[in-house]
């Protein structure tokens, strides 16, 4: 790519974390049979009107202002009008001319800013399945509050678009306003690309590319039709501005299928509705909410704990993960073992649970407690794994654990010694390898202190004195 | 575009399929209409803004909360075409 | 013996609420006679053979009461007189349906309409049109035509309309009764199956204001499903039923008593607006300048909004289905074969003005028509308390006499179109009849919210007058 600039532009709708549909009350949650969630009005019955969810102006808000914008002080809502099974009225209620938020910015991780053209509401449609010759329609989703954010075309390669989606899911999970799981459908991602020879103002061609999956999707798709254009370009020939889909499993994009006539959407004020005003103690109520960033946690995780840069990307990688460290941190004050227990030890056991951190029962302080006693000696590194293990779903206060589990560390020499020296004489090839020069061989030792005594002895206590007592023997 | 054009680009927008004579008859009719209607542009409208809304404004929001949905074998008992718990239409060419 | 359907609906309350008529003797009655003075008349879409009422008090409890057939009512067959929504049944009640059970009406039945209310003549109808109960050979007016045909004929004491442009006021005019269209925002559309979301009232047609005014007290009301009703308090409207007060200023707009105007009518309402004249009133001329515009505004506006509303009927979810090649050749079929003409009519021209090229051109200069519309009534208001008219510039047509020229037609809302887009309320009321025996009525216009004044003017002249006592033959029978 080394004639032309690459140009891209991204849309993304994340469904809002509302319990009820934005213009009616039923229920969000899905995998629920099909056609169990609807009601006469998100059915699009006739007589049918639309209350607007209060919830859902309010996470719009939230977002347009974690993404900067400048937020209009009255909205109203217009009808986009279009045939399709899976949109009821025929028509969307969403915004056109005066969406909530405009002319915002996110920060990458690189340090870049992505512009952000707009922020508006709008109901989602419901799903298809296509058989054979029919298809079947569920209106379950129909109505879901939908977001919908565009990206000025600022983005300069698909390894951005990536970067910019990824800062664009932390941030609206941070803010608590979404899930932004790309395979449960709570984030979709629609792109253009056009390419422009190198130096050029006047932009290319674009191209919107639909059907990617996931964010690698978006990524390899981009990749894929970045370089068809460029071998298109560079053979004179004419790139149209049509829409594509990605085909993943082919690797690579295909024009969609019987292109219709650009669609005249006839978009006009919602009657139905009044407009809306966004007033002050809303915004100001939703800039609570906001809080601190991931990128300006990121930069204080690394100030102020003290923490290395890849230890920092995973703590602010989920909000949850960011809470409990910091929280953690309060109850214990040393970051780096707090969190080398957390990414390490408790990470792993958050793995095995079937909800993940959602799972995760254990708090932040009985937690910390653990680090403190591992850091005191009290336990020794396997029975804090051990402790946590146990206290992970279950939250059972560490001091409970321990001592249902008899698990205090042995750090008396006495009781060690006797041990130490069965060891010793249970394995005298073992001694002499060390003698001779195999250092490793002491952990074989100590290992076997450690059988004896169940796991309960001082490893460092366990290795001084073996080494005491096989030195010593030699003056 | 002539009133015939007008009429079938306004057809497929609003998918209504018509005869050859309603095609003909509502050309007629329509060309009509839109001359009268066309008289809105002697008014006087600088400065005017467009109303929208015929009552007085307030915000009026819905709380976030669940209500049962209740009606599902209703409305899927109303349907032309049903498989089970979905509502059956042609297929959809994407 | 009086005939039981001659009575007003407050009087039958009052015998119902004695125990001198039992409330199942009174919907007997006008069941048996709406079934077979209905099918003459073609009033009625469905008749019930039991009503549809649930356990509630108020003024009216126990009186049956019709509702125009584009009014969900649960569990029940309604179609807008269309053959797309044939087989469609309600599932749930519009809030004005709740409103009228919690008051204990009886629910009889749905009558016939102007297909999805788009109409001025009760000819548009897919179960064919409605006859004036006072010239089987005339219109009834629409799109309630049915509806004010029943109340004329006194088939039911009262009945339910909706009104968009003159649909409720206009029939009533047409058939000698009283019909009221509230302030915007007064009656939930929740439930009223759309035509034009920003003008469409549900309202009363009654025989005289007092059951109107007990009527509309059942009505009106905030509406948690509906964001357009208006959170205004509803003042208990029965409380105008007295003499107005002298100095009541009563409004002619000028542009109003143009040519056009026939004289009979014009006669007619010089006569009404002597009656006000002796009861005190300042009669005061105004000027609506901007009326000319109302009719094209209208039908741009109503169109545009009913060519949005429309898209619903495609055949998935309820009503006809024609089965095409594919889906859009099944959306096209079912929607061509399903809408009538005047329906096509109003989706081609709303779909039109709305289109990318024209919406500036003819949506969003109407809304700016509107305004200036809507400022003249502001206008008007600064000087005057209500605004008198006549409802409609003729008495009721032959049949077929304008169903060929659509444009006629449209003229015919003239003079109750411009309350519609100002939002205000408008009552007609009738005044007199033709050398014919034709019914003429006269509107009232009032300030937005203030059915009051609407009402006390309207009390007083049925004082003073017969007029709404005059019966047709069909009625006698």
């Amino acid at each position: 790519m080394n004639d032309y600039d690459i140009v891209i532009g991204l849309e993304v709708h994340c469904q809002l974390k509302t319990v009820s549909k934005i213009f009616c009350g039923c229920s969000t949650a899905f995998e629920n049979p099909a056609n169990s969630n609807i009601c006469p009005v998100c059915a699009g019955y006739p007589g049918v009107l639309p209350v607007f969810n209060e919830r859902a102006l309010s996470l719009g808000v939230r977002t347009s202002l974690a993404l900067n914008c400048r937020i209009n002080d009255k909205i109203y809502f217009e009808r986009k009008n279009y045939f399709y099974p899976d949109l009821p009225k025929n028509y969307q209620i969403s915004q056109f001319k005066q969406p909530l938020g405009e002319k915002g910015y996110i920060e990458l991780l690189t340090g870049r800013k992505i512009g952000i053209t707009r922020v508006h509401l709008e109901e989602d449609a419901g799903k298809s399945i296509h058989k054979e010759n029919y298809s079947l329609v569920d209106l379950n989703r129909t109505g879901t509050p939908l977001m919908e954010i565009v990206s000025e075309p600022d983005m300069v390669s698909p390894q951005e678009a990536y970067e910019y989606l990824t800062a664009l899911k932390m941030l609206l999970r941070y803010i608590g306003v979404s899930d932004c799981d790309m395979e449960k459908g709570s984030l979709r991602c629609d792109a253009n690309i056009s390419l422009k020879k190198k130096g050029e103002i006047k932009l290319g061609t674009k191209v919107e590319l639909k059907n990617m999956n996931s964010f690698k999707g978006v990524r390899d798709g981009l990749n894929f039709e970045a370089r068809r254009q460029e071998k298109a370009l560079n053979s004179a020939e004419k790139i149209f501005q049509e829409t594509r889909l990605w085909d993943d499993a082919a690797g690579k994009t295909v024009v969609m299928r019987t292109k219709e006539e650009a669609h005249d959407y006839r978009y006009f004020p919602e009657p139905d509705l009044l407009d809306f005003s966004v007033p002050p103690a809303l915004i100001e109520a939703e800039k609570e909410k906001v809080g601190e960033m991931p990128i300006a946690k990121r930069a204080r995780f690394l100030s102020q704990y003290g923490l290395g840069e890849k230890e920092a990307d995973t703590l602010i990688s989920e909000p949850e993960f960011a809470g409990f460290f910091e929280a953690a941190c309060r109850a214990f004050n040393d970051p780096k073992k707090v969190s080398g227990w957390f990414l390490g030890p408790l990470l792993e056991q958050v793995n095995l649970l079937p909800e993940k951190f959602t799972g995760v029962k254990i708090t932040p302080e009985n937690f910390a407690l653990v680090v403190k006693y591992f850091s005191q000696g009290k336990l020794n590194n396997q029975q804090a794994k051990k402790v946590l293990a146990l206290a992970v779903a279950t939250n059972d206060p560490a001091d409970k654990i321990i001592d249902r589990e008899g698990l205090v560390q042995v750090s008396n020499s006495g009781e060690i010694l006797g041990l130490a020296q069965e060891a010793i004489n249970e394995n005298m090839k073992v001694v002499e390898e060390y003698k001779a020069g195999k250092q490793q061989a002491i952990m074989f030792l100590v290992g076997q202190v450690m059988k004896k005594s169940k796991g309960k002895a001082n490893p460092q206590i366990a290795r001084d004195l073996l080494e005491k007592i096989i030195n010593g023997g030699n003056s | 575009m002539d009133d015939k054009q007008i009429v079938e680009y306004v057809a497929k927008l609003a998918r209504v399929s018509l005869s050859k004579e309603e095609e003909e008859t509502i050309a007629g009719q329509f060309h009509k209409i839109l001359d009268y209607v066309n008289k809105l542009k002697e008014a006087n409208v600088d400065g005017i803004e467009p109303m929208r809304a015929a009552v007085p404004e307030r915000d009026v929001l819905r709380e976030d909360k669940v209500v049962p949905s209740t009606l599902k074998e209703e409305i899927l008992n109303n349907a032309p075409s049903r498989e089970g718990d979905y509502f059956k239409v042609a297929k959809i060419i994407e | 013996m009086d005939n039981i359907t001659h009575l007003s609906g407050l009087t039958l309350a009052q015998k119902i609420k004695t125990g001198t008529t039992a409330a199942t003797q009174a919907f007997a009655a006008f069941r048996d006679k709406s079934k077979t003075k209905g099918k003459e008349l073609n009033s009625f879409v469905e008749v019930y053979d039991t009503p549809v009422t649930a356990q509630g008090s108020s003024s009216l409890s126990g009186v049956p009461i019709a509702v125009k057939d584009n009014i969900c009512i649960k569990g029940k067959r309604i179609t807008c007189a269309s053959k797309i929504l044939n087989t469609h049944t309600a599932v749930y009640d519009a809030t004005v349906i709740e409103r009228l059970k919690n008051a204990g009406l009886q629910v009889i039945g749905t009558c016939n309409m102007d297909e999805f209310a788009f109409g001025s003549s009760t000819e548009n109808s897919c179960y064919g049109m409605v006859k004036n109960p006072w010239d089987l050979t005339r219109i009834p007016g629409g799109s309630s035509g049915g509806s004010a045909a029943a109340v004329a004929a006194r088939l039911v004491p009262f009945a339910l309309g909706s009104d968009t442009g003159g649909s409720i006021r206009q029939p009533a005019s047409l058939c000698g009764v009283v019909g009221m269209k509230p302030t915007y925002g007064r009656v939930s559309r929740y439930g009223l199956i759309a035509f034009g979301s920003s003008l469409d009232q549900i309202g009363p047609i009654t025989t005289n204001m007092v059951d109107c005014a007990h009527l509309l007290n059942i009505l009106c009301g905030e509406d948690k499903h509906d964001s357009t009703c208006a959170a205004i308090a509803v003042p208990d409207f029965t409380k105008s039923l007295c003499e107005i007060k002298p100095g009541v200023r009563i409004g002619i707009p000028k542009e109003y008593f143009a040519a056009g105007l026939n004289a009979q009518v014009k006669a007619a309402i010089d006569e009404v607006v002597s009656v006000f004249k002796s009861k005190g009133a300042k009669i005061i001329e105004v000027t609506l300048p901007h009326t000319e515009y109302a009719v094209a505004t209208y039908y741009i506006i109503g169109a545009s909004e009913a060519s949005s509303n429309l898209q619903r009927f495609d055949g998935v979810r309820y009503g006809l289905q024609v089965k095409g090649d594919n889906l859009i050749d099944t959306y096209a079929k079912t929607r061509g074969e399903g809408f009538g003409a005047e329906a096509k009519r109003r989706i081609f021209l709303g779909t039109y003005s709305l289109s990318s090229g024209y919406y500036d051109a003819y949506f969003v200069r109407a809304l700016k028509v509107r305004r200036l519309i809507k400022n003249d009534f502001d206008q008007a208001f600064k000087e005057v308390d209500v605004i008198l008219t006549p409802t409609s510039p003729t008495a009721a047509f032959k049949a077929g006499e304008k169903s060929a020229d659509p444009l006629s037609m449209y003229l015919s809302d003239i003079y109750t179109i411009s309350a519609n887009l100002a939002g205000v309320p408008a009552v007609s009321i009738p005044c007199g009849f033709t050398k014919e025996n034709l019914p003429i009525g006269f509107q009232l216009i009032g300030k937005a919210f203030d059915e009051m004044s609407l009402i006390n003017l309207g009390f007083t002249y049925q004082e003073a007058t017969d007029f709404h006592k005059k019966m047709p033959k069909i009625a006698y029978e």
